[in-house]
């Protein structure tokens, strides 16, 4: 041991003792060969020591505070251990059971969803051939009418038509630009009104846009009226025939005339029965023309295209989506006179609130084109045009 | 995930936060610095405290050894600070030497202390403030009791030389 190893140990232990209790002059006496070194560091330790107890630091004002600081990083530290855990098991590989687990919980619920697209699909299928009865153009045809929304859109004589027009709307964007055309295509799908090629009748069998409320006997068909006996008729167009059943109960727009381009919507049954619910004469060709009426055209494509570019039954007023549903309702069921004046676009970017029945838009070429962008307020109505 | 748990952090913080504030306040002077430097203490020690295991080395040794390292490098981050200063602004400087001159007549021993070395200043602060013994401050600053006494030796000369210094010009002064 050296001699600074020494005076080291020397001076540890004389610290020792002075924690423990001994006075200076005790220690010093302890070790006297090194008391004239010792006593100035010994000084120093006792005044460092003193020091600490007269000046203690400052209380921290903070301390709570800072613990609002652990507190933080004890959350994120627990939130990163869960991540790597998760990250760390799902590459190491869990057990065959976890393994079996998750496979389950994701391929039952897309089993049960393509079961369910089957027989959606299938029953569909069989509805269209059952509801045609005259082979695949029939069913097709039915079929399609059921993708285009009807000539609510544009019977100038049926208000509640009209508030199906109103109803259908685009749901407005926002302030500043044109709706998204995701959702304008998925309204057009589900809501858009369909208007007839032109003013001598398409007939063409309209059918409820099937995507939003699948297969259902309730709709609307259109076409020539033939053979009237009594409270029912024959109505032709679009590939197939419909005896029309009215009743009392039945609404009818205009005069039920032989000749004349109707639109029917009420419940179909086997196929070619229709109860009537609504009756929404359009023209009567033959006796306006003198000629006997064409033949029914089915429209070019019967899915909306045809009315590209002219939605003249729209208003641009951007009704909230959420509404439209129960205006179509409305409409159908409480339909309002006042409804048979046509409405100019709105498009005057005023919010709006929801559709009422007496709301009109059925009026042709009242309306904007479908191009125009509801005076830049970001509701527009649709360049898609029911697409 | 025990480790993580709120409470025991809780609990930790509750037993050891002042001891920590104490240990860093004597060493860089500032209440508020003491304080922040203490917090950061307890978040580095969350972070490694996966890397901890007991040892022989008491949880409040890790954290005296964590302390340590946040005052070193707070100093370095003020010297920097001070050598950009001095560069820029040499009569704030000087306005900031007295007023920390005058602090220092006024307390001289943690003038004397900051005079030290940093481990002379641990050595010091844990044996005289903190009250441990050389066996646990070698364990805290990991170095042998034999360095500890060596260095507790020329920490107190160290200590002396700069109280006496302080005194003999505060009487000059005088």
């Amino acid at each position: 041991m050296t001699r600074g190893e020494n005076f080291d140990n020397a001076l540890n232990a004389a610290i020792d003792a002075l924690a423990s209790g001994c006075s200076l002059r005790d220690v010093l006496e302890q070790h006297q060969q090194h008391a004239a070194a010792l006593l100035p560091l010994l000084q120093a330790a006792l005044a460092s020591n003193a020091h600490a107890r007269v000046a203690p630091p400052p209380a921290p004002a903070r301390l709570g505070t800072n613990y609002s600081i652990l507190h933080a990083a004890v959350e994120r530290a627990q939130t990163a251990a869960r991540k790597e855990s998760i990250a760390a098991r799902s590459a190491t590989g869990a057990p065959w059971w976890q393994r079996r687990i998750a496979f389950a919980s994701l391929t039952v619920p897309l089993g049960a969803v393509v079961a369910f697209a089957a027989v959606g699909i299938g029953g569909a299928a069989a509805a269209g051939v059952a509801s045609s009865g005259d082979g695949p153009i029939g069913s097709a045809s039915h079929i399609r009418s059921r993708v285009v929304d009807s000539v609510d859109a544009v019977n100038p004589f049926d208000s509640g038509h009209g508030d199906t027009n109103e109803a259908s709307r685009p749901e407005p964007s926002s302030a500043s630009g044109a709706a998204p055309a995701g959702t304008s295509q998925a309204q057009s799908s589900s809501t858009s009104p369909v208007r007839p090629t032109d003013a001598s009748g398409t007939a063409e069998a309209h059918g409820r846009d099937n995507s939003t409320t699948g297969p259902h006997v309730a709709d609307t068909v259109s076409g020539r009226i033939t053979d009237i006996h009594g409270n029912t008729f024959t109505l032709t167009g679009g590939g197939g025939e419909w005896h029309v059943t009215i009743d009392g109960a039945t609404r009818v727009v205009g005069a039920i005339a032989n000749g004349a381009e109707a639109s029917v919507r009420g419940a179909i049954a086997a196929g070619k029965n229709v109860h009537a619910d609504t009756v929404s004469v359009i023209a009567d060709t033959t006796t306006s023309s003198g000629t006997p009426p064409q033949a029914p055209v089915p429209a070019a494509t019967g899915h909306g295209d045809d009315n590209t570019g002219d939605n003249s039954d729209r208003r641009n007023d951007g009704v909230p989506t959420n509404h439209r549903r129960d205006a179509v309702s409305t409409a159908t069921k409480a339909p309002s006179p006042t409804a048979v004046v046509a409405q100019p676009p709105v498009g005057d970017g005023e919010p709006t609130k929801p559709v009422h029945g007496n709301d009109t838009g059925n009026g042709r070429g009242a309306g904007n084109d479908g191009s125009q962008s509801g005076n830049g307020d970001g509701r527009s109505d649709g360049a898609d045009g029911g697409r | 995930m025990r480790a993580l748990s709120e409470p025991a952090w809780a609990e930790v913080y509750a037993r050891h936060a002042q001891q920590v504030y104490a240990y860093i306040y004597y060493r860089v002077g500032d209440q508020h610095t003491a304080e922040d430097l203490a917090a950061d203490v307890f978040v580095k020690a969350l972070a490694g405290i996966n890397r901890y295991s007991y040892r022989g080395t008491p949880l409040l040794a890790w954290l005296y050894r964590i302390a340590h390292n946040v005052t070193v490098d707070y100093r370095k981050a003020a010297a920097r600070r001070a050598r950009h200063n001095v560069a820029e602004m040499p009569e704030q400087i000087e306005e900031r030497t007295n007023a920390i001159q005058a602090f220092d007549d006024a307390s001289d021993m943690m003038s004397a202390i900051r005079t030290l070395t940093d481990e002379q200043q641990q050595v010091v602060i844990l044996r005289f403030y903190a009250g441990m013994s050389n066996a646990e401050v070698s364990r805290v600053i990991g170095k042998p009791e034999g360095a500890v006494k060596a260095l507790q030796s020329r920490a107190l000369r160290s200590l002396r030389r700069a109280l006496t210094g302080a005194h003999t010009m505060r009487a000059a002064h005088a």
